[in-house]
C-alpha cells in the first residue's frame, strides 16, 4: 500500500493523463474522418508518449522509490550495524565533534546519544593528554607526511587525520588508546580509524571503530604471562632442556643447555646429532641414551660427564623422555641436571669417609698413612700417591706411598724415599712454600720435578698434590700421579686438600699419640727400673699402678695386687696377729692429704716380714684428691748393716773394755797404796794414767751410748714424771763433785709433771750440771730452775763460770768440741756429753741451746714439749727396729712328734721363734730356765696329764706369769680348773687362724708393760718390793705418801694397786675411798698388804675391783709378787679368783 | 732368783765372803781377785772356764760368783743356766761381769736368774761394795 502511497501523485498524474489523452484521442477521431492514420498515428505516438512518460514516471518514481528505499534501506542497515556492532562506533568531523555515536559506545563510554551528539568533543571521551600523546605516535610512525590541508582540522585531530590519510583507505590500522568513561574510569581501547569522505572525495570526518582491550588485554596478559612462566621456566631453568626430533637433531635448547655445552643455539641446530654435543669419550653413552629413549624407554638419573668451554667438568644427571603421537615418536625430551656441586660433595664425603674409617681402624700412624693415601688414591682414580711430611729441620721426607698394584711404580716409589727436599723443591716442596695446591699436567716439562727420570720409567705422566695443613702450618704435603694427561681440575683439588685436613689432624694427633707413647715408655722403664716398690692409687685408697719391685717385694703378682687398698696389702698378710690398730702408720698415711713418711713392716703374701721405709703423696688436681702414690724401700739392709753396726760397736766396745778393765783395775789397786808405797814423782805418773783410763772408759760409754741412740737402738721409754724430782735426783748426784769444788748447787723450781724418759732425761741433768761445776769458779753457784709454758717446760743450768764465746754456742753441741781444747781435756771430758745431751732432747721432740749470761757465765737451757699421747704413740710405733729384732718365743708342748712339728712350723712362719718340748716334764723345765713369751700345751698328754703340767707351771714362781694357750682333744673343757690356769683354750682339730689368734691374744696382754703402783711408806720394804717386781718386768711406781698416791694414780693409771694401810698423810682407807670414786679406777685390783688382820668389815670397805688382803708378817716379798703376777694375768674388770687362793686368807 | 733369808744375812757378816770369778782373762781374774782380797779382804776362788767354774762352785760352795758373759766354748748366759739347773749350785747368786750393756739382755739375764749385772771396767775400789750391795749383804766387807 504505501509503494501505492508513495506513488499516488505520479498514479494521479497518471491516470488524469491517460483519461485526457483518451479523450484527446476521441476527438479526434470524430473529427477527423478521413484522415485516420496521420491522426491516429499522433495520437498513438502521442498516447505512447504519454505512456512512456507515464511508465518513465512511473518508472522514475519507482526507482526514486526504490532509491529511496534503498536508500532508507541502506540508512537502516547502517543503524542496525551501528546498533547491533560490539564494537563502539564513532564519527566525528573535523572540528572533533561528534556525528555518530553508537550504542556500543553509550554502553562502553557511559554516555547516552543524546548527551554527546552535538555536545561532546572527541577529547571529551578520552583522558587528559591522551588524544595528543597518541597523534604524535602515530604519526611519528609514518613515512611521510601526506600533502593535504589541514586548516579546517582541529588541532587534536590533525595528527589522525594525517595518520588516516597517510595509506590507502582499504588498510585501515588500529593503535591503542585510553578511553574515558562518563564517570572518569579510563579502558584500553583498539581504535580503528578511517577517513570520511565526501562524494568529492574530500575528507570530511574520522571514524572511528574502537574495541575494549580490558579482557582482551587481560587475556592477553594473562596468555603472555603463562607464555612468560613457561618461557622464564625453560630459559632460567638451571636443569638443561632440549627438545629433539626423532632424528636426533636439535629443535630446542634452553640458555642453560647452551651454557652448559658452551654453544649457542644456533650452533646446536647445526650439529647432525645429539651426541655430537658431548666430549668424544662420552659420545657412545649418549648416544645409546638417546636410542633408548627413542625406543620410549624413560630414561632417569643417567650419568654423564661434559667438559664445558671453561675446560671444567661437569657431573650431569640426564633424564630423556620421548613425546609419542600415535605410537610414533614426535620428539625427544632431554632435561640434564648438573650435580657437579653435589657429586663434589658426594665425593668429598666419601673420601672424608673413607679416611676417617682408615684412621678409626688403624692404630698406628705407620698402617694409617699408606691406608689413607690408597682410599684417596683409588677415589680418584689416580695411579701413585705419596706422603711427604716436614720434618722439625725445615726439610720434606717421604713418609709413605701408595700404588695401585697391578701397575707398580716402583721405581718412582724408590726414588722419593731418598729424597730430603728442600723447600720449593720438586712438587712437594713447591706446594709446600706456595702453601697451595699444585698441578703438573706433564711431568717432563716442570724442570723443578727432580724425580722426572723415575717418573718416566714408571710412565707417570700428570702430578699435582695439595698441602696438609695442621692450623696455620704445612706439616705434609700429599701428591697424586698419574698415567694418563690430565688437565688440571682445580675442583678435585680443592677437595682432596679439604680431605687432607683430617689426614693433617691425625698425623698431628698420632704424633702427639707417639710422643705420649714414648713419655709412657720411659715412664714405664723408669718405674720398672726403680729399685724401690710403688704404688699408685685412687682417691679411695685402691691401688691402679704397681712396679714390678713393689709386686716382687710383696711376693705377689701385679694383676693380684691391683684394686686392693695398699693397707690390705701389706698388712693383711699379719695372719693372726692382731688387727691394725687405727693407729697403724701405713693406714693412716692414706687418710692425710700432706704427705707422710715413716717406716712400719711390711707383709709378704707368705707372711714373712720385712721393714720399710715408706713415703705417700697425695696427687691433688684442682684441689681434689685424685689419688696417691706409695714409694717404700725395704729397709732390712739397713737394719742389718744397723746390726752390724752395733754389733761391731758393742763388740769392739767389748774389745776395748776387757783391756781396759785389766788397766784400771791395776792401776786403780796400786794408787791406794795398799801394794806398797812409790814416790811422789811415781804417784804422780799413776794419777795421771788411772784418770787417763777413766777417761778412755768413759770416752767408750759415750761412743757407744751416742751410736745406740742415734741408731735407735737404745728407744726411750716415756713415763709421767715430776721434773722437780729429777732435778733433785741429779743435784743429790752430782753433790759430791760439787762439793769438791766448792760449788753450790741449788734448785730454783716447782713441780712439772712431764712425759719423759727419766733416765734418759737424768743422764741430761747429770751431764750439764756436771759441766757447770767443771766451770764454775769455786764459792760460785750454779742453779737449776724449771719453767712451764704453754706446751712444755723449759729446763735451765746456770752457771757463773768464764761463759762460753759466741761463735761456739752452737758448735759446742757438736762430738768432740770444746771451748778450749786444753780446758776440757784437764777436766776430763770426753767431748761427747753435750752431743749426747742434744740427741736424748731432740729424741725426746725438744730442743736444747746455750746462752750467754749478761754478767758472767753461761745459761744452758732445754725444751722439752708436752707430749700428746698420739705423737707418742706415732713416736713409740715409729721404731719398728726394736719390735723386730726382740722375736717372739713360744714353747710348743705336744707328745706328738707331728703335730709338735706342724705347730712349730706355722709358729715360724708367723715370725716366732719356737721351742719344743716332748713332755710336759720338758716344757716345765724349758719354761723355768729360758724365757718364752707363751706356751701351747696340748692337754692330750699321756705321760704327763695337761692339767697337771699347767699346774706345775702356774705353782713355779718363774713360770706362774707366762700365759698358756691349752690345746684340747675333747670337746669344749668344762673344767674349771683348766678354765682359771689356762689364758686360752682351743679346740682340735686345730684351725691355725684360731691358734694364732689365741696367742696373739695372750701375748698382747702380757706384753703391755702392767703398771703396778706401791703405796707404802717403809722404805727398805719397798725398795725390796720394787726390786722384786724389778726383775718381773713390772713398772712399779712408789708412793710413800696418801698423797702422792693420788698424784701417781691420775698420772700414771697403775694396772694394780699394793696398798698399805697406814700412811702418814691419810690411810688406805681414804685412799680407796677417793679411788672408788674415780671413774676409771674404781674397778682396780688392789693388794692390801697390812701389818694386822683385818676384819670382815674394814675388808669391805677397801674391796675396789679384785681385792686381795695379805698381812705383811705372814707373807714373803715374792709371794706378793706372785700374787700381782697372777692378777695382772687376768684381764682388767674379771673377777675370777686364781688358782690356789680362795681370797681369804693366802695358802702356800 | 734365791735370796737369802734375813737370819743368813746377818750370820755372813760374821764370816768372810768367799767369791768365785769365772773369766777367761787371765788379767782380769788377777785384777778382780787382787781387788777384792787387797781391797775388802774377802777370799777368791777362781775358775778360767764355765766348766771348770762349775766344777769348783759344786765342789767349794762360795757366796757369790762373779760371772763374766764372754768366755769361748761356754759363755756366761749358758754357765748360769747350769749353775741354776744343779741342785748343787742352784742357790749360790751369780752376778754377771760383763762389757756389754744393753738394755734387753739385762732383762734377759735378770729372768734367768741372775742377781745382779756389774759393768767392766770396774773400779777395783769399790767392786767389793758394789757385790755387797747388790746382793743385800749389809757392810759386807
Amino acid at each position: 500500500m504505501t509503494w501505492l502511497r508513495d506513488r499516488l501523485p505520479s498514479t494521479i498524474f497518471f491516470a488524469v493523463a491517460l483519461l485526457l489523452s483518451a479523450y484527446g484521442g476521441m476527438v479526434l477521431l470524430l473529427g477527423w474522418g478521413g484522415t485516420f492514420s496521420a491522426a491516429v498515428i499522433t495520437w498513438a505516438c502521442a498516447q505512447v508518449l504519454l505512456i512512456a512518460l507515464c511508465v518513465h514516471s512511473f518508472l522514475d518514481a519507482s526507482r526514486q522509490d526504490e532509491a529511496e528505499w534503498q536508500v532508507q534501506q541502506v540508512a537502516q542497515l547502517q543503524r542496525s550495524i551501528l546498533d547491533s556492532a560490539g564494537p563502539m562506533i564513532l564519527a566525528t568531523d573535523l572540528e572533533g565533534n561528534l556525528l555518530i555515536f553508537n550504542p556500543a559506545a553509550e554502553r562502553m563510554l557511559g554516555y547516552r546519544n543524546h548527551e554527546v551528539l552535538g555536545q561532546l568533543n572527541a577529547h571529551d571521551l578520552f583522558p587528559e593528554g591522551e588524544l595528543e600523546r597518541v597523534g604524535q605516535l602515530l604519526v611519528s610512525r609514518l613515512d611521510r607526511s601526506p600533502a593535504i590541508d589541514l586548516e579546517s582540522v582541529s588541532p587534536e585531530l590533525k595528527h589522525y587525520v594525517q595518520y588516516v590519510t597517510s595509506f590507502p583507505v582499504s588498510r585501515v590500522r588500529g593503535f591503542e588508546i585510553l578511553c574515558r568513561r562518563k564517570d572518569a574510569t579510563t579502558f584500553p581501547a583498539m581504535v580503528y580509524l578511517s577517513a570520511v569522505r565526501n562524494t568529492e572525495g574530500a575528507l570530511t570526518g574520522l571514524l572511528a571503530i574502537a574495541t575494549d582491550l580490558t579482557a582482551t588485554k587481560r587475556a592477553e596478559h594473562a596468555l603472555r604471562e603463562s607464555e612468560e612462566r613457561y618461557r622464564d621456566l625453560f630459559e632460567n631453568s638451571q636443569e638443561m632442556i632440549a627438545t629433539l626430533s626423532p632424528r636426533a637433531k636439535y629443535l630446542y635448547v634452553n640458555p642453560a643447555w647452551q651454557t652448559c655445552f658452551g654453544k649457542s643455539a644456533a650452533a646446536f641446530e647445526s650439529l647432525i646429532s645429539f651426541e655430537a654435543a658431548f666430549p668424544p669419550e662420552m659420545q657412545a653413552n649418549a648416544a645409546s641414551l638417546f636410542d633408548r629413549a627413542l625406543r620410549g624407554e624413560r630414561i632417569d638419573r643417567a650419568n654423564l660427564r661434559v667438559q664445558d668451554s671453561n675446560g671444567m667438568y661437569r657431573e650431569l644427571e640426564a633424564s630423556l623422555s620421548c613425546r609419542q603421537d600415535r605410537g610414533e615418536p614426535v620428539s625427544v625430551r632431554c632435561i640434564f641436571r648438573d650435580v657437579t656441586a653435589q657429586y663434589q660433595r658426594e665425593r668429598r664425603l666419601a673420601m672424608q669417609l673413607a679416611v676417617s674409617q682408615v684412621v678409626g681402624e688403624s692404630t698406628t700412624s705407620d698402617e694409617a698413612l699408606p691406608a689413607m693415601l690408597e682410599s684417596l688414591g683409588t677415589n680418584l682414580g689416580f695411579d701413585m700417591a705419596g706422603l711427604w711430611f716436614v720434618s722439625s729441620d725445615h726439610h720434606c721426607r717421604y713418609l709413605a706411598g701408595w700404588y695401585a698394584p697391578d701397575r707398580a711404580c716402583t721405581e718412582f716409589h724408590r726414588d722419593s724415599i731418598g729424597r730430603v727436599l728442600q723447600k720449593g723443591k720438586d712438587l712437594p716442596g713447591q706446594i709446600w712454600a706456595a702453601e697451595s695446591p699444585c698441578w703438573i699436567e706433564d711431568l717432563q716439562d716442570d724442570s723443578n720435578f727432580l724425580r722426572a727420570g723415575s717418573a718416566k720409567t714408571d710412565g707417570l705422566v700428570t702430578g699435582w698434590g695439595v698441602p696438609v695443613r695442621v692450623g696455620n702450618q704445612v706439616i705434609a704435603v700429599v701428591e697424586f700421579f698419574s698415567r694418563q694427561k690430565q688437565r688440571e681440575d682445580t675442583e678435585m683439588m680443592a677437595t682432596v686438600e679439604t680431605v687432607c685436613a683430617s689426614i693433617g689432624q691425625f698425623m698431628a694427633r698420632s704424633a702427639q699419640e707417639s710422643r705420649l707413647e714414648e713419655l709412657n715408655r720411659q715412664k714405664e722403664s723408669i718405674l720398672n727400673s726403680v729399685a724401690d716398690g710403688i704404688f699408685g692409687t685412687d682417691s679411695a685408697g685402691r691401688i691402679v699402678f704397681v712396679n714390678p719391685a713393689a709386686a716382687s717385694m710383696l711376693g705377689a703378682h701385679a694383676f693380684d695386687l691391683i684394686g686392693r687398698t695398699v693397707h690390705s696389702v701389706v698388712h693383711e698378710e699379719r695372719k693372726g696377729r692382731e688387727k691394725c690398730s687405727d693407729q697403724c702408720r701405713t693406714g693412716r698415711a692414706f687418710l692425710v692429704r700432706e704427705g707422710t713418711s715413716g717406716q712400719d713392716v711390711f707383709y709378704r703374701r707368705n707372711g714373712a716380714s720385712f721393714p720399710v721405709e715408706f713415703s705417700v703423696t697425695p696427687m691433688v688436681e684442682h684441689n681434689v684428691a685424685v689419688g696417691s702414690v706409695l714409694s717404700f724401700r725395704d729397709i732390712s739392709q739397713r737394719y742389718a748393716l744397723d746390726r752390724m753396726k752395733d754389733e761391731f760397736v758393742s763388740t769392739v766396745s767389748h774389745e776395748l773394755r776387757t783391756p781396759l778393765t785389766s788397766i784400771r783395775g791395776s792401776l786403780g789397786l796400786l794408787s791406794t797404796g795398799l801394794l806398797g808405797e812409790m814416790g811422789e814423782k811415781a804417784s804422780n805418773l799413776l794419777r795421771i794414767a788411772v784418770n787417763n783410763s777413766d777417761r778412755l772408759v768413759r770416752l767408750i760409754n759415750d761412743i757407744l751410748d751416742l751410736e745406740r741412740m742415734q741408731s735407735g737402738r737404745a728407744p726411750l721409754t716415756y713415763r709421767s714424771c715430776d721434773l722437780e724430782d729429777l732435778a733433785r735426783q741429779a743435784i743429790d748426784a752430782m753433790t759430791p763433785m760439787a762439793e769438791a769444788a766448792k760449788v753450790q748447787l741449788l734448785l730454783e723450781a716447782g713441780p712439772a709433771q712431764i712425759e719423759v724418759d727419766p733416765d734418759r732425761l737424768q743422764q741430761v741433768l747429770t751431764n750439764l750440771l756436771s759441766n757447770a761445776i767443771k766451770f764454775s769458779p769455786a764459792g760460785s753457784q750454779v742453779a737449776v730452775s724449771i719453767e712451764r709454758l704453754l706446751d712444755g717446760v723449759t729446763i735451765s743450768v746456770k752457771d757463773n763460770g768464764r761463759g762460753i764465746p759466741k761463735d761456739k754456742l752452737e758448735s759446742i753441741f757438736d762430738r768432740f768440741q770444746q771451748v778450749d781444747a786444753s780446758d776440757a781435756r784437764q777436766k776430763g771430758g770426753t767431748g761427747l756429753g753435750l752431743a749426747i745431751c742434744r740427741t736424748i732432747v731432740m729424741q725426746h721432740g725438744g730442743r736444747i741451746w746455750a746462752e750467754r749470761n749478761a754478767d758472767r757465765g753461761s745459761t744452758f737451757r732445754m725444751f722439752l714439749p708436752s707430749v700428746t699421747r698420739e705423737a707418742e704413740i706415732l713416736r713409740l710405733g715409729g721404731n719398728p727396729a726394736s719390735s723386730m729384732v726382740s722375736s717372739t718365743s713360744v714353747l710348743v708342748c705336744d707328745e706328738n712328734p707331728e703335730t709338735r712339728a706342724s705347730l712349730a712350723e706355722s709358729l715360724r712362719q708367723n715370725g716366732y721363734s719356737v721351742l719344743e718340748a716332748s713332755s710336759g716334764d720338758e716344757a716345765v723345765v724349758i719354761a723355768r730356765q729360758t724365757p718364752v713369751q707363751a706356751i701351747l700345751l696340748d692337754m692330750s698328754l699321756p705321760s704327763l696329764h695337761g692339767w697337771e703340767t699347767l699346774h706345775l707351771l702356774r705353782d713355779d714362781l718363774k713360770t706362774a706369769s707366762i700365759p698358756v694357750v691349752v690345746l684340747s682333744a675333747f670337746g669344749a673343757l668344762n673344767d674349771p680348773e683348766v678354765e682359771k690356769a689356762a689364758d686360752a683354750w682351743l679346740e682340735q682339730p686345730l684351725e691355725t687362724g684360731s691358734m694364732l689368734a689365741a696367742l696373739s691374744r695372750v701375748l698382747q696382754v702380757e706384753r703391755q708393760p702392767s703398771r703396778v703402783l706401791l703405796v707404802e711408806d717403809d722404805a727398805d720394804l719397798a725398795k725390796v718390793i720394787l726390786a722384786t717386781f724389778e726383775r718381773a718386768g713390772v713398772q712399779v711406781h712408789h708412793a710413800p705418801t696418801q698423797r702422792k698416791a693420788m698424784e701417781l694414780c691420775v698420772s700414771s693409771r697403775p694396772d694394780l694397786l699394793i696398798l698399805d694401810i697406814t700412811l702418814p698423810d691419810g690411810d688406805g682407807f681414804g685412799l680407796v675411798d677417793w679411788l672408788r670414786q674415780q671413774q676409771e679406777m674404781k674397778q682396780l685390783p688392789l693388794v692390801v698388804y697390812s701389818a694386822q688382820d683385818l676384819n670382815e668389815g674394814e675388808r669391805k670397805k677397801l674391796q675396789l675391783g679384785h681385792t686381795e688382803f695379805l698381812t705383811k708378817a705372814r707373807v714373803q716379798p715374792q709371794d706378793v709378787e706372785t700374787l700381782v703376777m697372777s692378777m695382772l694375768r687376768v684381764p682388767q674388770g674379771a673377777n675370777e679368783v686364781p688358782l690356789g687362793w680362795d681370797g681369804a686368807s693366802p695358802s702356800l | 732368783m734365791e735370796r737369802l733369808p734375813a737370819f743368813e744375812n746377818h750370820a755372813r757378816i760374821l764370816m768372810t765372803p768367799r767369791i768365785l770369778i769365772i773369766d777367761d782373762e787371765d788379767d782380769i781374774r788377777q785384777v778382780a781377785a787382787m781387788s777384792l782380797e787387797t781391797v775388802a779382804g774377802w777370799d777368791v776362788l777362781l775358775a778360767s772356764s764355765g766348766k771348770q767354774g762349775i766344777e769348783r762352785a759344786s765342789t767349794e760352795q762360795p757366796d757369790a760368783i762373779l760371772l763374766d758373759v764372754m768366755m769361748p766354748e761356754m759363755d756366761g748366759p749358758t754357765t748360769l743356766l747350769k749353775l741354776k739347773a744343779n741342785g748343787s749350785t742352784s742357790h749360790i747368786p751369780v752376778l754377771l761381769l760383763t762389757a756389754k750393756v744393753q738394755g734387753p739382755d739385762q732383762k734377759k739375764f735378770a729372768e734367768m736368774g741372775v742377781a745382779a749385772i756389774l759393768f767392766k771396767p770396774f773400779d777395783p775400789l769399790t767392786l767389793a761394795r758394789q757385790i755387797s750391795a747388790a746382793l743385800g749383804w749389809k757392810d759386807g766387807g
